[in-house]
């Protein structure tokens, strides 16, 4: 055998390799934390066409078409994505697939973020399909592997569920061949009591998924990946996933049955570990999803509500936990050190809008991306914020709920590619059921939060391909919504005037406030904000624009700006914000400034 | 370097958003690995737009496991800024050492003339480095990075050989002079600074 060649690969990498070495042809996938990274390696694959999806259930959905016509498919998304997925999911398991088909789902422990901390592991015991949790990078790679084995040898879809420490952690992996024979589809082959799921077929299908499971649990019953370790049997810990990595550092001494296929469970080899230990713990991140199974199987587990069931483990948060049996508190850094919120960047059209907002003073619906930011200081202009395409709807039921109370008060705010995402059939509703809400769209032209991903608003594609992109206007025209404006945010009067016109009109408004996200186009700019400390009276206006380059400094007895020159982009917002004129632009000399504009960094979210 | 019975050794590295962290963490992967070592690197960056919180731990050893150690875990601390240490010293251990960048930025404070230290700043685990002083007058403020980077590698038996190649693996835009420089620059600092503490333990 030749020496293997190894990778430093973080976990989302291993998953992108060990798909190009299934020979998957189809990869899909909507962008968000801790999976990203998934479809924008895969991308590089040439055997793979990588695409981003409008959102998960679209991703799910093409995903599972191409498995139907025979290629290998796979679909990343992170836990929410998951729910927003659910519908072709539950079903699939019913039709099955013919390729073979491998949904990747990652949870985000201490809410990194997200907007919740769930278990992905549940939708594998609701929907019934098999599931498999890798533990470091190279199980990342091989899982996948495996996984498209299995799929195609049960006719499943298989979950393989990661935690954003796997994701995001760098091990080393051993690369495999690629199985390029595989990457031709077999094509599709029209099979009525399969794939047409009529409620008869249903009810024939869901017999066949039953004995399914019971097979699956065989499987992993006799499968070499769910291991016993024996060593010292005073202690037997039952894990998975990246919380066995933790297990093996906390008690090195103890046995540990290695759980990589956690549904259905190997009861067998379970009952066999339980019998042999003194003392039996499950250890688990998150919910005790493999506790409760354990449990059920009439087996006692020790450690029962002694493991933290909120946010990330740690190696010496398990020990702590075990040893003073009971969860111990998340292990973050000195909460005495103030933590760094984080800031919209200098210069965003988010800073204007907001700036108008908190003057016209509304209540106002939000949704996700990088705006959300503006429900913190200073202008606290955000009232909720609850999942992907959530703000029209809530807004509209608001408005439902108190009429009067909130006419012309109301907003709902969301970004172009949440818009795309899930926020077109609210929109619909809104004219459908005669809402007066006004919805303000941020159109920044790409997915910013997450690293600037191509959507169908941009129309560029995950191999960076041009396309042309969807016309807001005649869009959300076509819809039904006559008035729609659009305004540049960096002119605040503006937009203030906009906004009020929008929020008085009778009937569904909509403003479209317009502007590239900076981090697009980074370039030097050619002026800068600069105070004139004779003018300043110390208002304090020129600190509701909320930007980052604007910090403070004393003069005379008040609290003036001081323009923080390595930051600012000469964007005028509080230029125009200063009631006495004490903010002036002013060109810069070329080659004399080095201005380092935005975060370099690629953002993750 | 300390001895192959001192491994696994944990280091984490904590800075601002920009600051160059990751990249940090990714050299000092890449010389570890030159050097013979399993390596496993962990990274939180969460929301860390631009003077956000970013660190990564990297652990380096023989068939590690966890990727990440927690409360007490780490030996040692590598700080970019100085609120940024002071928030991380619970992940260090009592015998731990921390190689801290003279220079504070406080979340939310007025501005950078406001700025005091908390009591913290006492613990004695804790090692000061003119990084940011240097850098600036050598006109090379982006090298902060690698100086500090410098200082760590003066406190590890990695072998400058292992470290060059690291450096050479380097995209071109990051492989300046002046980076290489600045490196070279932190490694005599640490060196002269060593001197004068005891290394680190890592038991
Ligand atoms: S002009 Fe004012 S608001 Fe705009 S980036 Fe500069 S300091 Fe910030
Ligand atoms: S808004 Fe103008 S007058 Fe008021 S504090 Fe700012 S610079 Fe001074």
């Amino acid at each position: 055998m030749t020496a293997q060649k190894k990778l430093l690969m973080s976990g989302n990498q291993a998953i992108a390799r060990g798909a190009f070495e299934s020979g998957v042809s189809v990869a899909t996938s909507y962008p968000g934390t801790p999976c990203t990274e998934i479809l924008e390696s895969l991308s590089r694959y040439k055997s793979v066409q990588a695409m981003w999806s409008t959102n998960e259930k679209v991703a799910y959905e093409v995903a599972l078409g191409a498995a139907f016509a025979g290629a290998r498919a796979l679909v990343a998304m992170k836990h929410v994505g998951l729910n927003v997925a659910a519908d072709p999911l539950f079903s699939s398991v019913y039709t099955g697939i013919n390729g073979g088909l491998v949904v990747v789902v990652g949870d985000d422990p201490s809410a990194g973020s997200s907007q919740n901390e769930q278990d992905s592991r549940h939708y594998a015991r609701a929907a019934k399909l098999p599931m498999l949790e890798p533990s470091d990078s190279q199980e990342a790679k091989d899982l996948v592997v495996e996984a498209f084995e299995l799929s195609e040898r049960f006719d499943t879809p298989v979950l393989l569920r990661l935690t954003t420490r796997l994701c995001h952690s760098k091990t080393l992996v051993a690369v495999g061949e690629p199985q390029l024979d595989r990457v031709t589809a077999t094509g599709f082959v029209r099979d009525f009591d399969k794939y047409v799921l009529l409620p008869r077929q249903a009810i024939l299908r869901h017999t066949a998924i039953e004995n399914r499971l019971v097979a699956l649990a065989e499987h992993a019953d006799r499968w070499g990946r769910n291991r016993i370790e024996w060593r010292n049997r005073s202690r037997g810990i039952i894990t998975s996933g990246v919380a066995y990595e933790y297990v093996r550092e906390a008690f090195p001494e103890a046995s540990v049955l290695k759980l990589t296929q956690t549904y259905p469970l190997p009861a067998e080899t379970i009952r066999e570990f339980a019998e042999r230990v003194d003392e039996l713990l499950v250890i688990e991140e998150l919910d005790p999803f493999l506790e409760e199974q354990v449990r059920a199987l009439g087996i006692r587990v020790a450690s029962e509500g002694w493991i933290p069931r909120v946010g990330e483990l740690t190696p010496e948060r398990i020990q702590l936990s075990v040893e003073r049996k009971s969860p111990q508190p998340i292990q973050n850094g000195d909460p005495s050190i103030a933590g760094r919120v984080p800031r919209i960047c200098a210069g965003c059209q988010y800073l204007g809008v907001y700036t108008a907002i908190t003057r016209i003073g509304v209540r106002v619906a939000g949704d996700i991306g990088c705006y959300t930011l503006g429900a913190l200081e200073p202008w606290n202009a955000i009232d909720t914020v609850v999942c992907m395409g959530a703000g029209i709807g809530t807004a509209i039921g608001m408005e439902k709920a108190l009429g009067d109370r909130v006419r012309g008060k109301l907003l709902a705010i969301i970004g172009d590619s949440t818009l795309l995402h899930s926020g077109l059939g609210p929109l619909l509703d809104l004219v459908y059921n005669q809402g007066q809400t006004t919805v303000l769209v941020m159109d920044n032209s790409t997915t910013a939060m997450t690293g600037l991903q191509g959507n169908p608003g941009n129309g560029r594609t995950a191999g960076g391909e041009a396309g042309p992109g969807v016309n807001l206007e005649k869009l959300i025209e076509a819809i039904g919504i006559e008035w729609i404006r659009v305004i540049n945010p960096y002119d605040l009067a503006e937009s203030e005037a906009v906004l009020r016109e929008a929020l008085d009109h009778p009937g569904p408004s909509v403003v479209i406030s317009r502007a590239p996200c900076l981090l697009l186009k980074q370039k030097t700019p050619v002026q800068q904000a600069h105070l004139s400390e004779e003018a300043c009276t110390g208002c304090g206006e020129c600190f509701q624009v909320g930007c980052v380059a604007i910090e403070k400094q004393n003069i005379h007895d008040f609290v003036a700006p001081l323009i923080n020159h390595d930051l600012c982009v000469g964007c005028t917002l509080c230029v125009q914000a200063c009631p006495e004129g004490a903010l002036a632009p002013r060109k810069i000399v070329p080659d004399l400034v080095e201005i380092d504009t935005c975060l370099p960094l690629p953002i993750s979210l | 370097m300390p001895a192959p019975t001192d491994l696994p050794l944990t280091v984490l590295i904590a800075g601002l958003g920009g600051q160059g962290v990751v990249l940090a963490g990714d050299l000092l992967l890449a010389a570890a690995l030159h050097a013979g070592f399993d390596v496993k690197k962990s990274e939180i960056h969460g929301l860390s737009r631009r003077f956000g919180s970013v660190s990564c731990q990297v652990r380096i050893g023989r068939d590690l496991h966890s990727p990440l150690r927690g409360h007490g875990g780490v030996d040692l601390l590598l700080a970019l800024e100085g609120y940024e240490a002071l928030k991380q010293l619970p992940f260090l251990k009592p015998t731990g050492l921390a190689l801290v960048n003279r220079l504070w930025r406080k979340p939310g404070a007025m501005s950078p003339a406001e700025q005091t230290a908390p009591a913290q700043a006492n613990d004695r685990r804790l090692q000061w480095f003119a990084g940011t002083e240097l850098t600036h007058q050598a006109e090379s403020a982006r090298s902060l990075n690698f100086y500090m980077l410098g200082v760590l590698a003066s406190r590890l038996q990695i072998a400058e050989e292992f470290w060059t190649a690291a450096l050479d693996g380097l995209r071109t835009n990051d492989s300046t002079e002046a980076n290489r420089e600045m490196f070279a620059a932190g490694m005599r600092a640490g060196q002269a600074a060593g001197k004068r503490r005891p290394r680190v333990t890592t038991k």
